[in-house]
Parts: C-alpha cells; sequence; structure tokens
C-alpha cells in the first residue's frame, strides 16, 4: 500500500487516496510528505476538510465498518469527486487490507464516474506484497493508463528507473546519477517514479534506454516498455552505484552500452576520492581502524549488495549482519556469490521481523549499522556495550532534515560514506594513540 | 472464446449443471475450460470421474503464487474438460471469497491462456455474498451470467437476491435462467413467470429425473452415462444456445423487491392450494439491503453493530457515529506501548504494525525532546499475508505468541486488525488452546481493537484500557494511605515535564506513588493499582475522562474530581482544594504556593513587558483552553477572535476555512496569533504562538508557553525563507 501510493505521489501534482480507513493513512500521508523535498510541508490546519484530515500527503475514504459491510463505492465517488475539482494531475487509488478483502472492484467503480482527472487504480493491499511490488503495480499501471504510443528515439537518453518516495535521499540520488549521466553526455527523460512531471512520463517511449537502478522498484516498469514499445534495458542493480567501485562499474556499462569514451571522474571528484582515502589513512594510522570494525546493514538487496562490497574492499570492514528487506533476485544472488568468495560469515536475514532483529543486533554488536530509524530504534533495546553508529540510509529515517547535496550514490554518496563510517567510529578509539 | 459463470442458491445443481453441459460442448468438438469457485471443490467431480485434483488455494496455503505452475492446477477430464477447482478454507475460518480472488491472480501469473478456450466456465458458490464471489462477473471474466434454480421458494428467494447482486456489479450480463426441477407443482411455469419477471427468459428446464441421480452415484455426467436420453438431449440443445447466444441480448435483471417478490408469488399461486414448499422462506445471508461489494452482509453486519454498540465505555465519533480518525488498532497500541516491560503482537499486516510503529516513535521522540526517545516500542506482528487472509491466521497467532513469549516480557498483549477481525480469527480461541496445552509462561492480554472495525482511536484506547485493567489489576488489594495513582498522563507531550510537577507534589505533600496508569508503567505497578488511596488525573480531554470513568466502575477507583491543573490562579485553587480533601487543612499546599510566588511574579512581569497590551486571534484545535484564557488575562493581552476547529479527541469546533482565516488576520490585524502550528499565512512582523495540546500542568506550564510566544516576537527580525517560497 505505501508502495503503491509512493509511485502515485512521485508524480509531480498527483496524489494518493487510500481506499482505507483513516489509520492507514497518517503514516505514508505524513512520511511520504516529508519525503519529498518539494513537499507541501505540514499546516494541517490546510488539509482539515474531509479526506485529508490535517495531513496533506495522501487522502483517504475513511471507510468504516459499515463501508465494510455495504462496499466503499459511495465514500469512493464522494473522495473522488473532492478530489477531480481539485485539479491534481493524476489521482492514483490504492486499496487498503481491509478493502482488498472486502473485494471492491476499484476498475470498474472508478470507471463510472466521469471525472476530469486521469484515474488509476492499484489493488496493492498491505497483505498481498511488499512495498516494492505495490510500488511496481502501480508504476506499471499508470503508464498502462496513460495510453502512450511509441515516439521517435532521442538518441543518448535514458529512462532512470527504479527511484521512489519510499526510498531515503531519493532526490540526492537522482540528482547525483543525473549528473553522473549528464557528464557523458547522456540525457535523462524521465525519472519512474519519483518527483516527476506526467509531460516527462509521456516522453518515457522516446528513451533508447531504460536504465534500472534498484531493481526491485524498477524491473517490472522496465520490462513493460521494453515489450511495449521495445526500449531496451540495462539493469544494473548489482552495480547500484553506492560506492566507488560499484559507481566505476555502472559508468563503464553505460559508456559500453552507449559507446562513449572518456575519463570515469572528474577533477573534483577525484580530488574528494583522495580527501576520503587520506581521511580514511589518517584514522589507520591513529587506530587501525576502519580495518577490522564490524558493520551491519538493514537495506533492500540493490543497496545492501554494493554496500557491503565497498564497506568490505574499501574500508577493510567486516560484515556482521546483513538484513535484507526487498530483495532483488540478482542483487540477492551477487551478495550471496560476494559474501562466499571473500569467505565471509555474516549473519544474513531476509525479511526479519522485528523480535529477530532484535535478537540479531544484539548478538552481532556490530560498530556501525547502516539502515533506517525503525533498527534505530530497536538500538536502543539491545542494551550493546557500546552503542554502534548509526548512518540512516534505508527508509525511513526521521528526525533529520537532509538539504544539503548528500547522495549515497555516486563519488559524492561513496565520499559521504566514508565520511558517516569514519566519524561514527570515533568513540570506538578510545583507548589507541 | 466466451466465457459464462452459473450462480445459482447452495445445492441446487449447479455443478451438475455445469458439468452436464461443459462434458456436452466438449463432445461437440468444444475446447471447454471448467473453474469451480467453490470451497467444496467438487464442481469438477463429475467431469473427472473421482480422480484426485490439487486445488488452486490448497497449493497457494503452502508456497507463493509465482510458484505455482499452471498444470499442476489444471486437469483435463476423461471427456475433454479442462478443469481447475479453486478450493478454499475449511469451513468457519479465513475468507472464502478472498480466495477466489487470490485464485484468479494465481490464475494470471501462472499464465493462464484463456482465449485457448472456445468456452470457460465458472461455476459459482452459491449467492453473491461478498465481492470476492462477485469475481467472476467483473470485466475479463464472464461475459454472460446464467442463473440456476429450482421452483422452490427458497430457490426463488436466493435466484431473486442473485439478480440484486448482478444488477448491482455486472450490469447488463444476465442471459438467462435455467431451471433445475425439483419435482414440485407448476414448476417449469413459476420459474418461466420468475425469469420474465425479472426481465430475463427461462433458457432451459430439467425435469426432476432419476437419471440424475444414478449418474451421479457413478460419479458421472447424464451426457456421458446416457448421452440418448432426453436429459441429454436438452443439454446439448442448451449448449447450442449458449453458443448461439448474441451478448446484445444480455439484459439487466429488474430484481424484485420483497414486497414485489411476495405479491409475484400470491399472483402466480392465486387459485391454487397455496405455494408447493410448506417451509417459509429463510431469509438468506445477502437479504434486506444487498450487500454490494460488501463481506458475507449478515456476519460483517452484526460485526459492524458491535462497532457500534461496544459494550464498555464509548468514545464520541463511535457514540454518535461520527467520521473515524485513525483506528482502534492504532489506539490500543498507544496505550499497550506505554507498559515498559510488556510486548504488544499485533495480529494484522505487517504495514499496521510499521504504521504504529512509527506513530509510536514519533510520539516517543516528541515526549523526549531529543532525536532518540528512551526506549523502543515492543512491537512485533504475525505479518498476516495472502495465505492468512484465505485460510484463517489463528495458526500464526499461536506460533507469534509462543515467538514473543521467548523474550520473556512480563506480559504480551495481543491487538486485532481489521484483516483480522474480517476472516474472523479469535485471539481468545487461541489462547484457550495454548492454556490448555500449558504453553503459556506470561500472562497475555487480548485486546479487542479489530481495526476499524473496533472504532476509532480513542475507543481502541479505552478497549485497551478496559481489557488491561480487567486483566491484569489485583482485585483483592485495598486502598492504603499515602498512596497516589496519576493516571491518564498525556501520551503526546514532554513527558518529563508532565510527570515533574507531580513528582514535586508528592514530595510537598508526603505521599507516594503507586502507579502511573498507564504511562512508563511496569506490570507490577498495574497489578496493584488498587492499594492507592487516592488517585489523579493528570488528562483533561475526553479519553482521560473516559478512562476516570472506566477505573471508577471498574475497580472502584476513588479519584480526586478535578483534573490537573495549569496557569498560576488553577494550580493554587486545586492545591488547596486537594489538600483539604486529603489532610483536612491547607499549610502544605500554602507553603508550596509560597515558595513559588516570586519566581511566578517575576516571570510574569518579565513576559508583560513583552507581550501586555498586545491584541491576540486564537485558532485552535477544539479542547481543553481555560489556561489559555487566563494566562491571557495575566499578561494583559487581549483576545480579538477565537476560532476553534474540529478535534474529535475533545470537542466540537467549527474553525475558518483557510481563506477566512487568512482574511480574518488581514481584517483584524493581530500582533500575536496563537495556533496548535505555527500558520505559515502569518504576515512578517505578528508573532506566530504556538499552543501545545498539553500544556505542563502546575503553576508554570502556561508562563512557559507564553516564554515562546515571546522569544518568537523576539525574533522578528526576518524571515527570508518566506520570500523564498514565492506566493
Amino acid at each position: 500500500m505505501v508502495g503503491a501510493a509512493a509511485a502515485f505521489e512521485g508524480i509531480r501534482g498527483g496524489i494518493s487516496l487510500i481506499n482505507a480507513p483513516t489509520g492507514c493513512k497518517f503514516y505514508p500521508g505524513w512520511m511520504l510528505d516529508v519525503q519529498d523535498p518539494a513537499g507541501s510541508g505540514l499546516d494541517p490546519t490546510d488539509f482539515c476538510r474531509r479526506f485529508f484530515l490535517g495531513n496533506k500527503g495522501v487522502a483517504s475514504t475513511a471507510l468504516d465498518g459499515r463501508d465494510y459491510v455495504y462496499g466503499s463505492r459511495r465514500k469512493l465517488e464522494e473522495a473522488l469527486r473532492s478530489l477531480d475539482a481539485m485539479a491534481f494531475a493524476l489521482i492514483g487509488i490504492v486499496n487498503g487490507p481491509g478493502t482488498a478483502l472486502i473485494g471492491d472492484d476499484l476498475a470498474d467503480q472508478v470507471r463510472g464516474f466521469g471525472l476530469r482527472t486521469p484515474v488509476v487504480a492499484a489493488e496493492s493491499a498491505g497483505f498481498t506484497g511488499s512495498m516494492a511490488d505495490g510500488f511496481q503495480e502501480a508504476g506499471v499501471k499508470i503508464l498502462a493508463a496513460l495510453d502512450l504510443h511509441a515516439q521517435e528515439r532521442v538518441p543518448r537518453s535514458v529512462n532512470l528507473i527504479g527511484f521512489g518516495l519510499c526510498q531515503h535521499a531519493w532526490e540526492h540520488d537522482r540528482r547525483e546519477i543525473s549528473a553522473l549521466l549528464r557528464r557523458m553526455g547522456i540525457e535523462v527523460l524521465s525519472t519512474l517514479f519519483a518527483g516527476t512531471s506526467l509531460e516527462e512520463v509521456r516522453k518515457a517511449p522516446a528513451a533508447s534506454l531504460n536504465l534500472v537502478l534498484r531493481e526491485e522498484y524498477g524491473s517490472k516498469i522496465a520490462a513493460f516498455l521494453q515489450t511495449r514499445f521495445g526500449t531496451p534495458t540495462l539493469d544494473l542493480s548489482v552495480l547500484a552505484p553506492y560506492g566507488y567501485l560499484a559507481t566505476e562499474a555502472w559508468m563503464d556499462a553505460v559508456r559500453l552500452h552507449f559507446g562513449i569514451g572518456g575519463p570515469a571522474w572528474s577533477q573534483d571528484q577525484r580530488d574528494l576520492r583522495l580527501y576520503a582515502a587520506k581521511a580514511a589513512e589518517r584514522m589507520f594510522t591513529r587506530t587501525g581502524l576502519p580495518r577490522g570494525a564490524r558493520f551491519a546493514i538493514c537495506a533492500d538487496s540493490s543497496m545492501a549488495a554494493p554496500l557491503t562490497q565497498f564497506l568490505h574492499r574499501y574500508l577493510g570492514m567486516e560484515p556482521a549482519l546483513i538484513a535484507i528487506y526487498e530483495s532483488g533476485p540478482n542483487a540477492r544472488d551477487f551478495l550471496g556469490h560476494y559474501l562466499e568468495a571473500c569467505e565471509l560469515r555474516p549473519r544474513v536475514l531476509d525479511s526479519p521481523d522485528p523480535q529477530a532483529l532484535r535478537e540479531a543486533i544484539a548478538a552481532c554488536a556490530p560498530w556501525v549499522l547502516f539502515g533506517s530509524s525503525f533498527e534505530n530504534l530497536i538500538l536502543e533495546d539491545c542494551r550493546l556495550e557500546r552503542r554502534p553508529a548509526f548512518v540512516g540510509c534505508s527508509f525511513p529515517v526521521w528526525g533529520k532534515f537532509r538539504i544539503a547535496p548528500r547522495p549515497w550514490m555516486g563519488g559524492s554518496g561513496a565520499a559521504a560514506l566514508v565520511e558517516e563510517v569514519l566519524n561514527g567510529l570515533q568513540p570506538f578509539t578510545t583507548g589507541s594513540l | 472464446m466466451k466465457q459464462i459463470a452459473i450462480y445459482g442458491k447452495g445445492g441446487i445443481g449447479k455443478s451438475t449443471i455445469a458439468c452436464n453441459l461443459s462434458e456436452t460442448l466438449a463432445g461437440m468438438g468444444r475446447r471447454v475450460l471448467q473453474v469451480g469457485c467453490d470451497p467444496k471443490r467438487d464442481s469438477s467431480r463429475l467431469l473427472l470421474r473421482g480422480a484426485e485434483q490439487n486445488t488452486v488455494l490448497g497449493l497457494l496455503k503452502d508456497r507463493p503464487a509465482s510458484a505455482i505452475a499452471l498444470d499442476e492446477v489444471l486437469k483435463r477430464s476423461p471427456g475433454g474438460v479442462d478443469c481447475i477447482e479453486a478450493g478454499g478454507p475449511e469451513p468457519g475460518v479465513g475468507c472464502a471469497g478472498r480466495g477466489i480472488l487470490s485464485m484468479a491472480q494465481v490464475l494470471e501469473s501462472a499464465g493462464l491462456d484463456k482465449a485457448a478456450y472456445d468456452l470457460v466456465l465458472y461455476d459459482v458458490l452459491g449467492d453473491v455474498v461478498c465481492g470476492g464471489f462477485a469475481v467472476p462477473m467483473r470485466d475479463g471474466y464472464a461475459d454472460e451470467i446464467y442463473v440456476v434454480t429450482s421452483g422452490e421458494i427458497m430457490s426463488l428467494y436466493a435466484a431473486n437476491n442473485i439478480c440484486k447482486g448482478l444488477k448491482n456489479l455486472a450490469g447488463a450480463k444476465l442471459a438467462g435462467i435455467i431451471g433445475n426441477g425439483r419435482g414440485t407443482d407448476r414448476e417449469e411455469d413459476l420459474v418461466r413467470a420468475f425469469a420474465r419477471a425479472v426481465g430475463s427468459d427461462l433458457t432451459a428446464f430439467f425435469a426432476r429425473d432419476p437419471l440424475f441421480k444414478e449418474a451421479e452415484a457413478r460419479g458421472r455426467t447424464v451426457a456421458a452415462c446416457a448421452p440418448d436420453s432426453d436429459a441429454a438431449r436438452k443439454f446439448r440443445l442448451l449448449a447450442e444456445g449458449i453458443l448461439r447466444f448474441r451478448a446484445r441480448d444480455r439484459v439487466q435483471p429488474a430484481a424484485l423487491s420483497e414486497q414485489e417478490f411476495e405479491a409475484f408469488l400470491s399472483g402466480f399461486f392465486q387459485g391454487c392450494a397455496g405455494p408447493p414448499s410448506p417451509a417459509a422462506p429463510e431469509a438468506p445471508a445477502a437479504a434486506g439491503e444487498p450487500a454490494r461489494n460488501g463481506h458475507r452482509g449478515r456476519a460483517r453486519a452484526q460485526k459492524w453493530e458491535r462497532t457500534l454498540r461496544p459494550a464498555g465505555p464509548r468514545s464520541r465519533a463511535v457514540e454518535n457515529g461520527e467520521d473515524l480518525y485513525s483506528c482502534a488498532l492504532a489506539g490500543a497500541f498507544s496505550v499497550s506501548n506505554q507498559v515498559r516491560d510488556a510486548w504488544t503482537l499485533m495480529h494484522s499486516p505487517s504495514g499496521c504494525a510499521h504504521t504504529s510503529l512509527s506513530g509510536a516513535a514519533l510520539s516517543a521522540l516528541s515526549q523526549a525532546r531529543r532525536q532518540r526517545p528512551e526506549s523502543a516500542p515492543r512491537l512485533s506482528c504475525t505479518d498476516l499475508r495472502e495465505q492468512e487472509m484465505v485460510f484463517g491466521g489463528e495458526g500464526r497467532l499461536r506460533d507469534s505468541i509462543l515467538r514473543a513469549a521467548e523474550g520473556r516480557p512480563s506480559a504480551i498483549f495481543v491487538i486485532t486488525s481489521c484483516p483480522s477481525a474480517v476472516i474472523g480469527d479469535d485471539p481468545k480461541r487461541v489462547l484457550e488452546r495454548l492454556r490448555r496445552e500449558s504453553k503459556l509462561e506470561v500472562p497475555v492480554v487480548p485486546i479487542a481493537s479489530d481495526g476499524i472495525l473496533g472504532g476509532d482511536y480513542a475507543q481502541g484506547m479505552l478497549n485497551a484500557y478496559q481489557d488491561i485493567t480487567d486483566s491484569l489489576v489485583d482485585p483483592a488489594l485495598s486502598p492504603e494511605p499515602g498512596w497516589v495513582n496519576v493516571v491518564a498522563e498525556p501520551a503526546v507531550s514532554d513527558s518529563a515535564a508532565h510527570f515533574a510537577f507531580f513528582r514535586e507534589l508528592l514530595d510537598a505533600f508526603g505521599l507516594r506513588l503507586n502507579c502511573r496508569y498507564i504511562q512508563q508503567a511496569r506490570l507490577e505497578d498495574i497489578r496493584r493499582f488498587r492499594r492507592a488511596q487516592v488517585n489523579l488525573l493528570a488528562g483533561r480531554d475526553r479519553s482521560a475522562e473516559a478512562l476516570r470513568r472506566l477505573l471508577e466502575e471498574r475497580t472502584g477507583a476513588h479519584f480526586f474530581p478535578d483534573p490537573a491543573p495549569c496557569g498560576w490562579d488553577a494550580t493554587c485553587r486545586w492545591l488547596r482544594r486537594l489538600e483539604d480533601a486529603l489532610f483536612r487543612s491547607q499549610e502544605k499546599a500554602e507553603r508550596w504556593i509560597e515558595t513559588c510566588a516570586e519566581r511566578r511574579r517575576s516571570w510574569s512581569e518579565r513576559l508583560k513587558r513583552r507581550l501586555a497590551g498586545k491584541k491576540a486571534a486564537v485558532f485552535a484545535y477544539a479542547g481543553q483552553w481555560d489556561w489559555l484564557w487566563e494566562v491571557l488575562r495575566e499578561l494583559e493581552i487581549e483576545v480579538l477572535e477565537t476560532s476553534f476547529y474540529e478535534n474529535t479527541m475533545n470537542g466540537d469546533g467549527v474553525g475558518h476555512e483557510v481563506a477566512e482565516r487568512r482574511q480574518a488576520i488581514l481584517d483584524l490585524q493581530p500582533d500575536l496569533v496563537l495556533a496548535n502550528y505555527a500558520l505559515r499565512d502569518v504576515p512578517p512582523g505578528v508573532i506566530a504562538g504556538t499552543l501545545p495540546f498539553y500544556p505542563a500542568p502546575g503553576f508554570f506550564g502556561a508562563l512557559e508557553v507564553a516564554e515562546r510566544w515571546a522569544a518568537s516576537g523576539r525574533a522578528q527580525a526576518g524571515e527570508g525563507w518566506r520570500e523564498d517560497l514565492g506566493g
């Protein structure tokens, strides 16, 4: 449900309508609004009206027990007509878990209302799949609903696929990746689906390449475009550009596809990379760290795999725990092979529940934990002798603004990762020189 | 390719008709697929001659949809019909309707190519009792729908109800009525008359014939056993008719109202001795108002009625039938999560837990006013998925309780969600079994929340308070002098600042804290709740009042009548009354007041220098604002305008629309705009003051709030970011 809402809200001027009780809307409404740097800001009194309840991000049909008995049509129509009058670019309906159980046929209901705003319905109730599943289902439905037509290809152009509001720092990553591509002379036509306009989405069939950055959020969307318009797909999820090594490999793969030459890094990026190495050297010579520092990652596989590789191969750290939330087959396989090849034996958990995760963190006692604010909360209860440094890199991260460019992807992202690790390890250097 | 669905009352012979029809069509050289949409999984029994067949939902129970291959669920009968059975949960558990939805998704993901058939036939269970059983009516499924009925009144009654469902859900898709005779008087005429009454035709009528019974006893169709019989000939005619049927001849049924149905029957039987069936018609599950898309009309209606009339205290929204804010699951968790050494298990999809966890974390952050809360919410979740929606989640709940118990919490609270309620899972039943097996070593308290079916957030809080009180408070204890409970501290506030007042009070009056109910409480605190001589109400909203009534009723608790005060005058009055009630004296209160008087005077004077004479406009959620009026009076601030917005937790309000508010600010030109959230539309130079929902109680809580207004007034140098926002 949250994933589908993220896809709809990823369209500039788009709105999600969650066909569910109001309890199902506050979290996605608040979180997705906070995740969008160009979001509304929160003034609840601006959105006191019935279907928003003081929280703009997402609207709700505000169902109750009666609607579970008699169906949601009446409230759905009322909400849709209300939103239609507010001139959104697109309305995306998402079923809540209870509504999915009663079996309301969203598509059929919407057809009869005669609305001016384009409406897309996704049935992605919470129990039917993961956040990424819901994101992709909604994404494919948006593309199908827009009735796109084949267009003349724009040479050296791409659709960036797999970015979503349900990823931490997505906007920073998008800017970083767009800048890298621009330097290679490649134009980004659309970003599916985050911070993109309907006009940009309509240009998607003209792209020369679907560039999938996070397979969990993009493989089906790319497949749809490939099937419908013949756009080739380059799925670089195993090389999602987290860290220097993956970023280099990623850029090489893109260059190879387009037959582009030129240096891998700009001078600025080379300088930054040198500074990161110098900083690592300083810590190493004083303390022997970061070599051997134990880390835990709680993230989707397309982030966990390259990040593990980077922390291990570049900083010499040791993986203690890897918890995978959304699992893409390519990145998950890559991670398994990498750990095996390097004879690393961290604890690996797939889709762990909070209790299992709590126990694993307590048992592994990492020094640095990469994850979301949920894991940061769990740390409070783990009663570890030394509290690990926390790096908020997975969705959601709350309580911190992120304004200045600070991606996790690309060269700048690698520098930020090094910085976070080195700063986070400072308390662990007590007693060293 | 043509797709048809056959609906009819349970036991009326739908599957017999469907199997005979399918086998007849296959015998005519047509490629036929029959999909049984009935948890009884007997749709294709006559076609497969009793051979074993995997059901779709039988496989889905143990593996994901993507791991089910088409050839595992599709079986070709000896007569050449491809058969698929949905299957479903055992009676009384899970949700068979959801099962039909799940089956449709599995078949799609397994790559079922319906276009490869000349005819796809859906054999659907009984009435259209919920949206799941309406799936075969959806676009992309059956284009034509046939309703099977006999001439018995109950069967006609059910057929009429199905027509109601068709009218609402499918529009013009009714292709005809098929009669399956039971041997009643003038049966074919009656069924034909019924078909006309609903605007359709009698497509075929099969008179009662012992051949059907004989064939069924041999596990075969009449078409296969007796191809030269009259019945087999009729099936050939029916098959040809269905193949010939044109889409434009479909109708939207004119389903009869109950009165019309009775009139139709009495009209038909005028002059006869009476209706053929001696039994009066029983109201079927979907009787009365059509359960349009809703779930299992009557069962859910009962659940909904329960929401409207919960056994214990009721929230305002539930009481008044208003829109429900958030849901009872979130409200219940907001209470259970406050018990420090307990564990909450949410019987729900993981999304509900995510939402609640975030809410609790953010609330904890706001309580602690720093980035990290003092303790993490202790929550796990049964993570209900598609399989549990179909087959029920009690097994998963059982395993999750045992798993949570491994962490040795002091108690486990089980709270339920919309989906678990809709599929009918009963935590009490699960606990009973675990107790019988002696597998529980910690107290487990089921809290009746049921998501939105249980009511709104406030109702969930009340349910949690009630269930925790009833289950855990030790009834054997009696009040002892000097012990005090602090009850209903606001969950979304600065808890440390709130409790500081009570801590000072206990010291000043020489009292001892027995229990904070329920913030920061431990199980042992809750157990000894009844030991307190007096209970002090910390919260001032409706929920706090409701909790007070609940505790008075359930535990006989004695409450000091007034909730904790905020502001100088209110606090002085409150302390004097409390001391008088407890000790028949006032010296402790006077001593405390005296020690605070100078601080209050100087603080108040300092703020007055900055704020006195200013004019204020107040735009806030409805609630208890007596402390605000007192501090505005004390600081000599004039109130130009007050506007209160609706707040289901506290009270009514009819606040300005945003545009009206902006205009009011422009017209009134206040120096100070006070609101729960600093308003963006406050012009430069005007102080934007915030109003906490729950200011700290005691002498200085209100002045602390006013201090922030004064600080905001000092910082009026400029806010360039507003210009960057544009507009």
